[in-house]
């Protein structure tokens, strides 16, 4: 019946005029009830399970027949109720999946969120390769579960949640997904001793004074939760493997990634730490209670709540991000990159390859070896370039090299750096690609800039070893 | 202050936050913020403003309730310049003042600002177009059918040090018939609107009947070589956005430019001044508008100007960010002039504020060009996508008539060589040389 309706994210934000997803919650309900109407199949369907309005009876069945609203009303989408028709579930499209949640009227602390922003920043950190074991812990409404099985033979996927692991288990059913068993229990304890070749996990880590909802507020003090599944994970991750874990974390002085990386210290894995942002208290708290903007004094009230909490705790700056690890015998290394604020797209490979990158970094005997090995320039690479009418000609004025997919990192260049990306195509080693010397740099400063920038330029994915 | 980069209209997400950053700052500028823009009550007034408490009570910008100062009128800045305009939430009704807008901010960027002995800004409201004017005309009658709005616009001129203005009472041009000016400006109550509620919004001629009027009527005050900007919108209809307000530029002899935003939909065009909240209010818009048979709504600015030779008019979108624009406007108009002539003599070049945007991609092959595009970095910053050929011709365009570098091109090439040179000079890209 989705299907049929064209039930995906394009048609529906095209329909509704809006990239929000918040649609049952923002000011903008009333243009959107207006703007959607119910002239046919997807237009009653969004009003039903995205909007969260009722549609009468008689209308339902006009657009989808009378099967599809008995269908419905049997497997417990829907109430019927004086004529009128009432989703029960908020139902959002993710790619090629369809998964039920919570409404967000629905305000006890079992609450299960919708699929929201951060699941898809999980998603598209997430190394997807072949494996056998996977695990989700706290999968919610099993969206990370359901997106692992793809590519595992078997997922295990936990929650503390009854009422998640019930919504998780109907989405597996809804997508036709059999190879994910649900366990219940707190983080890990459904699998003590099991290890997994991919472990995904989002969980609430978000540093609040409110332990009222399960998928938001673990009620433990400020960056615990995130130490604690950070440290706990690399003991269920077989050699080799990759995890994904969410985090959020107290930032002190000016590193903001040592508290985070210090996790990791001895785990037996090798960590890439992505810092997303760090935000002050006060837009934490706003960012954190948006969904109660329509209620101002209850907002503000919130914003108070959060803000003395952090002032209490001593909590100046807070960080958010993910790290990605894998476990690996030998000498691990760790690895921190700020992320681009250019969205973020899949990113699988590129992390793949930034593993690669560090492992070959750190199997260098000797930095200046680098100068002697072949590279060539990512395909996925744009260089930018901006020109502006001199007297002789066009001049340079401004260039960068970016990515085009992925992690979308940039990185300004200047004349040499710009000389040497454009020489680096897999036949000249990095010594012949950099200019020539001249009064500005000797051959040794140029070699030293050529190191330097060769080896970030390595570890953020611009460039393949030839 | 506030952290904030997108003006300072804060709406209902922003303001708990920009009070708790207002009030952990002890300066005068974050009691003044609190008091004029925040609209909260200001305590121990005196601590925090010193005399300048006792000031603002004497001018009646802020009152007393019981030792707390309380704004009378909001105070918001607008570049170098402050504008006292109602308070937001206040009850005056109808002839409600409102603060700088998102479109009054637009027309000031998008005005000629070349100096002129006269200046006339119809339905001045808080007065800003007419303080903005006062710097390069001798002097400037504002006019304004609420007289509050004179008030207003009165007060913001003392406010502001700005002694050529004359306010005078009237509808739109009726103060002023039979008057010249060499610059007229005009932010008029262009909502399309079924109501006749707020001056400021409602011209309670229906449909886009206001925008029309006053386009037709605006040569009627202007000097030959004067020049006019008004804000409007339009209903579209059929695929081009801008047919209709060319017909009007087109009807009132004028040569000019409309320079407009994408166009939107009823909701979106309702619910920008209802607010989209008031249940009640946006079903009657959206039935009027269902009634009148109105889908699609744009809004802009019209540039215009006295008819020279056989009359143009041209049009497009607005960049997102229009700054100051007034050289760049006097640019389009003489593109489209020399445009519109043979072009073959006329010599070209470059303008000064353009630079070329090229990314480059490897492929096998090595590098190659991905896209390029031409970008204005000032004024309206307009950008054209440009391929090889087109960098060419931009490369050898040095002042020489474009005659000369014909030569050099194959006959069949010619046309297009022209068709593209034409273009990038009505948009400003190149200029004729003196």
């Amino acid at each position: 019946v989705f299907d049929d309706a064209g039930y995906a994210a394009g048609p529906i934000q095209e329909r509704l005029g809006t990239h929000d997803r918040a649609l049952a919650q923002t000011p903008d309900r009333p243009v959107y009830l207006r703007r959607i109407g119910e002239d046919d199949a997807l237009a009653v369907l969004v009003l039903l399970f995205m909007l969260d309005a009722p549609v009468a009876t008689d209308v339902l069945e006009r657009q989808l027949g009378r099967d599809s609203v008995e269908l419905f009303e049997r497997i417990g989408l829907v109430v019927l109720e004086n004529g009128l028709v009432h989703g029960t579930v908020r139902l959002v499209p993710h790619e090629h999946l369809l998964i039920a949640s919570d409404r967000y009227t629905e305000d006890f602390p079992d609450h299960v969120a919708a699929v929201h922003g951060p699941s898809a920043t999980m998603a598209h950190l997430t190394v997807r390769r072949p494996v056998a074991r996977a695990l989700d812990v706290g999968t919610g409404n099993g969206i990370q579960a359901l997106l692992a099985a793809a590519s595992a033979d078997r997922v295990v996927a936990t929650d503390i949640n009854e009422r998640a692991l019930a919504f998780a288990t109907f989405n597996a059913t809804l997508n036709g997904v059999e190879n994910v068993e649900f366990r219940a229990g707190s983080f890990f304890e459904p699998v003590a001793g099991e290890q997994f070749d991919l472990i995904v996990t989002n969980p609430p880590y978000v540093i609040s004074p409110e332990s009222k909802f399960l998928f938001r507020d673990s009620g433990m003090r400020g960056d615990s939760v995130s130490e604690q599944v950070a440290r706990t994970l690399p003991e269920h991750l077989a050699e080799g493997g990759f995890g994904t874990v969410m985090l959020s974390w107290v930032q002190t002085g000016e590193d903001a990634t040592i508290r985070p990386a210090g996790w990791f210290e001895g785990c037996g894995c090798d960590a890439l730490v992505l810092h997303t942002g760090t935000d002050e208290p006060l837009s934490i708290a706003a960012q954190w209670n948006r969904d109660l903007r329509s209620d101002p004094d209850e907002y503000a009230a919130a914003i108070d709540r959060w803000v003395d909490y952090f002032s209490q705790e001593g909590i100046g700056l807070i960080a958010f991000g993910c790290a990605v690890l894998r476990r690996r015998s030998g000498t691990n290394w760790t690895k921190s990159v700020r992320m681009p604020s250019r969205a973020l797209e899949p990113a699988g490979a590129q992390i793949e390859a930034m593993f690669a990158a560090q492992d070959f970094l750190a199997g260098l005997a000797d930095e200046r070896l680098l100068l002697d090995e072949r590279f060539k320039v990512s395909e996925r690479v744009r260089v930018e370039q901006e020109l502006l009418l001199a007297d002789d000609g066009w001049a340079l004025r401004d260039s960068s090299i970016g990515i085009a997919t992925g992690m979308r990192f940039t990185a300004g260049l200047d004349e040499v750096t710009t000389a040497l990306v454009l020489g680096l195509d897999g036949t000249r080693t990095i010594r012949d690609a950099l200019p020539a010397p001249d009064e500005a740099h000797s051959q040794q400063e140029l070699e030293e800039i050529g190191v330097r920038v060769v080896r970030q330029m390595l570890e953020l994915g611009f460039l393949q070893r030839a | 202050l506030l952290q904030v980069e997108t003006g300072l209209l804060l709406d209902a997400t922003a303001l708990p936050i920009a009070r708790r950053r207002v009030a952990a700052d002890e300066t005068p500028l974050a009691a003044l913020v609190a008091l004029f823009l925040l609209g909260d009550p200001l305590e121990e007034p005196e601590g925090h403003l010193g005399p300048g408490a006792a000031q603002l009570l004497a001018a009646g910008l802020a009152r007393e309730d019981s030792g707390r100062l309380r704004r009378q009128v909001a105070v918001i800045p607008h570049d170098d310049i402050l504008i006292a305009s109602d308070d937001p939430n206040g009850d005056v009704g109808a002839a409600h003042v409102p603060e700088v807008s998102r479109s009054s901010a637009t027309l000031g960027s998008l005005t000629v600002r070349r100096r002129v002995e006269r200046a006339l800004d119809v339905g001045t409201g808080n007065g800003i177009q007419a303080v903005l004017a006062s710097r390069h005309a001798e002097s400037v009658v504002a006019t304004d059918v609420n007289e509050r709005a004179l008030a207003f616009a009165e007060f913001n001129c003392a406010l502001n040090g700005v002694d050529n203005v004359e306010l005078r009472l009237g509808s739109f041009l009726e103060p002023v018939v039979d008057e010249r000016f060499g610059l007229v400006v005009s932010n008029p109550p262009f909502a399309i609107s079924p109501d006749n509620e707020l001056v400021f919004r409602d011209s309670g001629l229906g449909r886009d009947r206001v925008s029309e009027n006053l386009a037709l009527a605006l040569p009627s005050v202007l000097d030959p070589d004067g020049f006019a900007s008004m804000t409007a919108s339009w209903i579209v209809e059929g695929d081009d956005v801008a047919t209709r307000p060319c017909g009007w530029l087109e009807r009132a002899a004028c040569d000019g430019w409309v320079l407009h935003d994408a166009p939107v939909d009823p909701l979106t065009s309702i619910a920008g001044w209802t607010g989209g909240c008031d249940d009640a209010a946006t079903d009657r818009w959206l039935d009027y508008f269902a009634r009148e048979g109105i889908e699609r709504v744009a809004y802009g600015v019209l540039v215009l100007r006295s008819q020279r030779g056989d009359g143009w008019t041209r049009s497009r979108r607005l960049p997102e960010r229009p700054t100051t624009a007034g050289p760049h406007l006097e640019r389009l108009f003489a593109g489209v002039d020399a445009a519109t002539t043979d072009l073959a003599p006329v010599p070209l070049m470059l303008a000064p504020d353009v630079d070329i945007e090229q990314v480059i991609r490897r492929s096998p092959e090595g590098w190659q060009l991905a896209h390029a595009r031409l970008r204005l970095t000032g004024g309206l910053p307009f950008e054209t996508n440009v391929d090889d050929s087109v960098l060419d011709l931009v490369r050898n365009l040095d002042g020489r008539p474009l005659a000369t570098l014909l030569a050099t091109v194959p006959f069949e090439g010619r046309p297009k060589v022209i068709a593209v040179a034409r273009g990038l000079l009505e948009l400003g890209f190149l200029v004729p040389v003196e």
